[in-house]
């Protein structure tokens, strides 16, 4: 709505008006905000988004399969809602935290007991970013099921696996800030594995001039042990560096996924009778068929199909099963944001974020268990340090950075599973997976490994044949035969990706649950001897 | 999209909205209304309302909100006056608690203000709930202390409960190591009663022998200087009931040590409840003083007396040792090592080891110090080498350097463990002419025939008793020194088990190798017409009456002169001049003396000079002796009385300090003068005759005529020399002071005299080679400058010992001043602990071999390196133990142990022979070839050698 000019009224006194205009002022000022008033039609709908510096990230319309819950989980907006929890909660908290080895652990202990509400934002910021880390991980996975990473999504994905990356190096940094006893330890296994491409420089017998571990661990610690320096790095890495960097890629992240033509979406999605389309899914056009017949036709045409090259959804195709995004659109992300809000919150009033004992270098933790994502790899690390907490994950992220490059099959995209073939292999993946890896862990703890065997084998056999490598080589092997079966580089991402969350999955549990002191096996903590 | 889906979503939208509502006015009430600590505060505000109103006084408005003491110098905060509202609000006395006044009157001097709460109480003091307050929640390192707990939080400000008061923290690193002080021992803090019994647990259990504190202690259990800064993380709980507090673990492990950690060290002390709660409370209250030094009173003076030996002993030696020396069963910390279990199982190397020493004791008995023999044979260098560097591959470690014990202490401990042996027999009483010789000779056989032969002829080991060059001028104090102390770092043990009639029934017997072959009648008979030949001497007939008339008339002055010339000569001169002993043909003495007098200075000798005792002349050489002597008289002899004088002793004292000590010493044991205290003299010689000597001289020597008008050093009436006369008589009973030297010598010409001449023999530091060690202290401490005089003017009849004189015979002729500096060179080390010993020489290692196989291997190993026996392959012991130790260990063997007796008189398992033992202690020696005991590096002192 266009602000209308009033005529110069004589019989009205400056007093009458200037009262009249104090009445109109919060209509005023929300026409002002909003220029539009209240949209009465698709396009004053898209005007409304488009003109919104906020809402203009999101396309005008949006394809309706992208609104089903199905199509994504919803969960690139949890993990979106997250991250602004982790933002606001962590605002307070930077206020009152001091990131120095003397007084961080206090400090805490203030927020705890003494700050307004302290506990509670704390216990918010906690669940939240271990939500994030969760959500981020299953995001990547729907969208390499739904085989999102393809052509001309490509470099979003890479994107994706950035912003992966930063949220465990963002939810890692937070974890020392406490300073407390699971924070040091934890981190201190981590410069650990930072520090371990020595077991293979050493095997090699090149570390005095070519000490890569060394030079890693004192990057990040900025000494050799934990200590102030690390303090200091790690907090301005949590409170600045990471979270500058996360709100760049991501907005890298959305404007790929307009520029991208939207959400993945299976080509059946377009194939709809188009009797469905503008008149079921317009909610605006069917509440007001006058309003729909005024507005037929659109007073303005956007160029955006002159933008961007290729096949965008837009250049050959008309508006045809799209919704406009306001109030469909919106009302989906707000009702997912304050879900999200509201349960972080609910976790976060119920149970408390732990707090243990100050930071002591005399007293290691036993065991010393890094945060629960790290866990799978810690396993991995037990066997081998540079393989389980360098070469692996370094394999795995860059290898599913390159998984749009390498599988390039145009069928089956924006389906899950890439259809009933792809389930199957999934399954029998999975099954697979499950079976090696326990198998795995079985055997190793029951018969230990080369060590145990011959105790004088040097350490580079080791890390070179280790549980964990061995897994790595059959999962390859097998995603290489699945391929070969099936004649389907897909089929083969889909049986390698699913070897590793399986993998991931089960490694965490076990991990988590059967590793006790000395990164013994046990059953249960309940039969862990008493400390 | 469906419209109800789009309703759906509102309605999500709306429900997760107030659901984030809800949550964010919950923390905001809960915040703000249900605070446990505005319960309190609102219940304390009543109260003083209602207090208020019955006192007519208007109430003053009392917010609520966190309160808490900011103590910047601690860096604390305390919330708990958030809760405890009214401790310092002395009308809550009797309220229960939190709103409950502090009891005592310990706020007075702590306010809380300054001190907060914490630094006492512990807990968790920035919090504002009950349970994290209080600290019994997990993660929280110092929870609530009760009771008398709380006092072990004094040790963080006050030293007064420490084991060592202040004094070795003031100063830091940098002051030495001082003694722990019988004052730092007893001080305390008032109402610390638990404490300050913990302390003394700590001394009476000897906790320190095996545990460090601020340096001291032993090392087999681990430092309790900060054992109170553990927390309960640092514990195994596993065999431990109730809380999991450092308290309960302390307590549970001090009343049953092994239950708490299977096959550890500590012993069961057998602590009653109360006494393992102390225990518990002081090891507690040991933490590091974190409190700034503001907070920090300075330590009270406390006196510096240092801890008595048995106090020392008790803290850091009982606990192996035993109480009472005895000895003790303690577990072995090597065996104990591979029997601790491993959380989480164990690997296979540990149950190859646990299979290796399956066979190994666990237990081992430590040696019992309280035993006669071997502190016998263990000089006190060898008990302070002992404690001072310990012993390698032992529990026992050095305390000086890993103790942490001051020399003073180690000095202590040597001392307190000598308190064991026997009282020394009364030396006074002491003398071979009190003794049995018959006993003396049972005795000698059952205790010295095993070295010194079984007519004193010696061997290898002991030296020949026999020769009647040594007995002759061997004192009977000389004797019984060595008897009653030993000559340590020889085999030569100390017979402190003997009591004065033993050794003196052992002096007889000796004595009787060599009867008195003269009669002091006889003799005077003889004389008493001296210038008849000699007839047939050996016809007479002692029952024949007439006998002694006829042999009066054989004294001769020229059987007398071939005897004197034999004799006499290398000391007295040609003519009796004097050399090295006195002139003897001055008239002053002639003239004065009798023939008993004579008589009795030849048969008897000057102990302490170098006068031997001619006890193997007869009556007829005898008297021909003192015919010549007199031959040399020219003047008459002077009728004097035989009569005592009866003067003022006291009196002569005063005179004799005045006059007389400087020439002859403050206790008239010889100086520039000779000995007058000496017992033989003063049995010898009449008053009459000191009488005369004092009043007129003695000219042709330093001593001056003292009698009034004589122009001599004083104008002495005669009663006043008769009261000196009476002052000598009372010195008769004196103890033998310390070996009687002149020290007229000097040290560095004596060295090179030593080095010319006796090198070859004694080695060349003294410390004996092919002739025994003459600097050993024990020795020098025993002979007499005299003794040593006569052996070198003389030598010894029997060994390689040969006269330093030609007219001895000897190859040599050193003159008078020439010996007192080589006895000053011998002389010049003997203050030093550290001493040089004498290595068993010429002995056959290979020869050993086989008698350790056949003897010793059985108990000691095939190695030396211990069976069920000590082992004597470690170069600690080998380093601590001279060769005669070791000898007279073997000789003698120790009883109360296992080890027997091995030597000819032992009743032991075999009569090796002492050339046998020899063998095997120089193969055990080869053991650790290069580890010498006890020996001295230092080079010749003065003078270094000319003439080579």
């Amino acid at each position: 709505m266009s602000v209308e000019l009033e005529p110069q009224n004589d019989k009205d006194s400056a007093l009458r008006r200037y009262f009249r205009n104090l009445l109109d002022t919060p209509r005023e000022f929300r026409d002002s905000l909003i220029r539009h008033g209240r949209p009465t039609s698709d396009r004053a709908a898209s005007q409304a988004v488009f003109t919104n510096l906020f809402l203009h990230i999101m396309p005008t319309r949006m394809h309706w399969y992208s609104l089903r819950i199905r199509a994504t989980l919803g969960l690139g907006v949890i993990s979106l809602a997250l991250f602004f929890v982790l933002v606001a909660t962590g605002i307070p908290l930077m206020i009152y935290y001091k990131p120095s080895v003397d007084l961080a652990y206090d400090s805490m202990k203030e927020i705890q007991y003494v700050v307004p509400a302290g506990r509670f934002v704390r216990n918010v910021h906690r669940w939240a970013a271990h939500g994030m880390v969760l959500c981020v991980m299953l995001h990547m996975a729907r969208a390499f099921y739904t085989s999102a990473y393809k052509a001309p999504r490509q470099f979003n994905w890479v994107v994706g696996m950035i912003l992966f990356v930063l949220t465990l190096a963002l939810s890692f940094t937070g974890y020392l800030l406490p300073w407390d006893q699971l924070a040091y330890w934890a981190v201190t296994i981590g410069s650990e594995i930072a520090q371990s491409p020595r077991e293979v420089t050493d095997s090699l017998g090149i570390t005095s001039w070519c000490d890569i571990g060394g030079f890693q661990k004192r990057l990040i610690l900025g000494a050799n042990q934990v200590g102030q320096e690390a303090l200091t790095r790690f907090y301005l890495l949590h409170v600045m560096v990471l979270p500058l960097a996360m709100s760049v890629f991501l907005a890298v992240h959305f404007w790929r996924i307009r520029k991208d033509g939207g959400l993945t979406r299976p080509a059946s999605a377009d194939e709809l009778p188009p009797a469905k389309t503008s008149t079921e899914h317009s909610v605006l056009s069917t509440q007001n068929p006058a309003i729909r017949s005024a507005n037929n036709s659109p007073s303005k045409t956007y160029g955006l199909m002159a933008v961007v090259r290729g096949q965008t959804p837009m250049v050959d195709r008309s508006i045809a099963n799209t919704v406009p995004t306001y109030p469909n659109g919106l009302y989906a992300i707000a009702a997912l944001t304050m879900l999200t809000l509201a349960l972080t919150l609910a976790l976060g009033y119920f149970f408390d974020a732990p707090l243990t004992e100050l930071a002591n270098p005399l007293v290691p933790e036993n065991p010393a268990k890094a945060p629960w994502y790290f866990l799978g790899l810690q396993e991995l690390v037990s066997y081998s340090a540079f393989m389980g907490g360098v070469a692996i994950p370094a394999i795995v992220v860059v290898g599913l950075m390159f998984v749009p490059y390498l599988d390039r099959e145009r069928q089956d995209i924006g389906v899950w599973f890439s259809g009933p073939q792809g389930k199957r292999i999934c399954l029998n993946s999975a099954i697979f997976t499950a079976a090696v890896v326990v198998g795995m862990l079985i055997f190793t703890v029951n018969y230990g490994w080369l060590r145990t065997w011959s105790p004088e084998i040097p350490q580079i056999v080791i890390t070179f044949i280790n549980p964990g490598t061995v897994m790595l080589a059959i999962f390859t092997l097998w995603s290489l035969f699945v391929m070969k079966t099936t004649n389907s580089t897909r089929q083969g991402a889909l049986a390698l990706f699913t070897c590793f969350l399986m993998a991931f999955v089960i490694l965490t549990y076990f991990a988590t649950v059967h590793r006790g002191p000395n990164w013994n096996f046990y059953w249960s903590q309940s039969a862990w001897p008493v400390h | 999209m469906r419209v109800a889906d789009i309703k759906r979503l509102k309605l999500i939208l709306l429900g997760s909205s107030l659901m984030f509502l809800v949550f964010l006015l919950l923390a905001a009430f809960e915040e703000n209304f249900t605070a446990e600590w505005r319960g309190h505060q609102s219940a304390y505000a009543a109260q003083l309302m209602t207090l208020a109103k019955s006192s007519g006084k208007p109430s003053v408005p009392y917010p609520l909100e966190v309160r808490q003491v900011y103590l910047e110098g601690l860096k604390k905060i305390d919330r708990c006056v958030t809760c405890h509202v009214a401790i310092d609000d002395p009308r809550f006395a009797e309220a229960a608690q939190p709103m409950k006044t502090h009891s005592g009157d310990i706020l007075k001097h702590h306010p809380s203000d300054k001190f907060g709460c914490t630094i006492c109480h512990q807990g968790q003091g920035r919090a504002t709930v009950k349970a994290d307050a209080h600290g019994h929640v997990p993660h929280w390192p110092e929870p609530l202390l009760g009771g008398a707990m709380v006092y072990t939080s004094c040790s963080r400000c006050h030293y007064e409960n420490d084991l060592y008061g202040g004094q070795s923290d003031l100063y830091g690193t940098v002051k030495p190591i001082e003694h722990i002080t019988e004052g730092e021992l007893a001080s305390s803090l008032p109402h610390a009663d638990n404490i300050a019994r913990g302390k003394h647990m700590v001394v009476e259990k000897g906790c320190l022998g095996c545990h460090k504190y601020r340096g001291r202690g032993g090392k087999l259990g681990p430092d309790i200087t900060y054992v109170g800064d553990k927390t309960a993380h640092g514990f195994d709980f596993k065999h431990v009931h109730g809380e999991h507090t450092v308290e309960n673990w302390l307590f549970a492990h001090f009343k049953s040590p092994t239950a708490v950690v299977p096959n550890t060290l500590m012993p069961d002390l057998k602590l009653s409840d109360g006494e393992a709660r102390d225990l518990a409370a002081y090891m507690i209250s040991l933490k590091h003083k974190s409190a700034p030094a503001a907070y920090t009173p300075l330590p009270q003076l406390v006196d510096s007396t240092p801890v008595r030996g048995e106090t020392l002993y008790t803290t850091y030696c009982s606990s192996c040792h035993g109480a009472d020396g005895i000895g003790a069963i303690v577990r072995d910390a090597e065996a104990a090592k591979y029997f601790t279990p491993t959380a989480g199982g164990e690997s296979d190397s540990i149950s190859s080891l646990r299979a290796v020493l399956i066979d190994r004791p666990r237990e081992l008995l430590t040696p019992s110090l309280r035993n006669v023999d071997t502190l016998g044979i263990a000089s006190d260098a060898y008990l302070r080498h002992v404690i001072t560097h310990g012993r390698t591959n032992t529990s026992m470690l050095g305390w000086r350097a890993e103790g942490g014990l001051s020399d003073d202490e180690v000095e202590l401990l040597v001392g307190f463990i000598r308190r064991w042996e026997p009282n020394e027999a009364d030396r006074s009483f002491v003398s071979a002419s009190r003794g049995e010789p018959r006993i003396g000779g049972a005795l000698y056989r059952a205790n010295c025939s095993g070295c010194h032969g079984l007519n004193g002829e010696g061997g290898q080991i002991g030296i020949s008793l026999r020769a009647p060059g040594f007995l002759a001028i061997v004192s009977d104090d000389m004797l019984a020194e060595t008897i009653l102390r030993g000559r340590a770092n020889t085999a030569m043990p100390a017979w402190r088990q003997f009591d004065n009639r033993d050794v003196s029934d052992i002096l007889a017997f000796i004595r009787s190798w060599q009867p008195l072959r003269s009669n002091r009648e006889e003799v005077l008979a003889m004389l008493s017409n001296p210038k008849r030949e000699r007839g047939t001497s050996e016809e007479r007939d002692a029952d024949d009456p007439s006998s002694l008339a006829r042999r009066a008339s054989d004294a001769s002055v020229a059987t007398g002169l071939k005897l004197y010339r034999s004799r006499c000569t290398v000391c007295h001169g040609e003519n009796g001049e004097g050399k090295i002993g006195p002139s003897i043909n001055n008239q002053a003495v002639l003239s004065v003396v009798p023939n008993e007098f004579l008589h009795d200075t030849i048969v008897r000798g000057r102990p302490g000079t170098a006068m031997p005792a001619w006890r193997q002349m007869s009556s007829e050489e005898v008297s021909d002796v003192i015919a010549l002597l007199r031959s040399w008289q020219t003047q008459p002899s002077k009728e004097l009385p035989a009569t005592r004088v009866q003067g003022d002793p006291q009196n002569g004292e005063l005179l004799y300090t005045g006059i007389c000590a400087s020439c002859h010493g403050p206790h008239a044991e010889g100086a520039l003068g000779p000995q007058l205290s000496n017992a033989v003299f003063l049995d010898t010689v009449n008053d009459a005759t000191l009488t005369q000597w004092i009043s007129f001289g003695r000219p042709g020597t330093q001593m001056r005529p003292h009698l009034r008008g004589q122009q001599g050093n004083a104008d002495l009436s005669k009663s006043q020399i008769e009261d000196i006369v009476t002052f000598l008589r009372s010195l008769r009973g004196r103890q033998a002071i310390d070996g009687e030297r002149i020290g007229l010598g000097y040290a560095p010409r004596g060295t090179v005299l030593y080095r010319e001449m006796c090198v070859s023999c004694h080695g060349t530091q003294g410390e004996g080679t092919v002739g025994p060690g003459i600097r050993n202290p024990a020795f020098l401490h025993a002979a007499s400058d005299g003794f040593l005089r006569a052996t070198i003017v003389l030598g010894r009849d029997g060994t390689e010992m040969r006269s330093m004189s030609h007219r001895g015979s000897g190859i040599v002729e050193l003159k008078a001043a020439e010996i007192d500096d080589l006895i000053a060179y011998l002389r010049s080390n003997e203050d030093r602990t550290e001493i040089s010993h004498r290595f068993v020489m010429g002995a056959l290692p290979e020869h050993g071999k086989a008698d350790y196989a056949v003897f010793c291997a059985g108990c000691h190993g095939d190695n030396g390196k211990g069976g069920f026996a000590p082992e004597l392959n470690n170069p600690g012991f080998l380093r601590a133990a001279t060769d005669g130790y070791l000898q007279a260990t073997i000789i003698r063997g120790r009883r109360g142990t296992a080890m027997r007796a091995f030597g000819s008189s032992g009743h032991g398992l075999a009569n090796l022979h002492q050339s046998d033992i020899n063998n095997i202690v120089a193969f055990i020696r080869q053991w650790s070839p290069d580890v010498r005991p006890l020996q001295r590096t230092e080079a010749f002192p003065g003078v270094t050698s000319n003439k080579e």
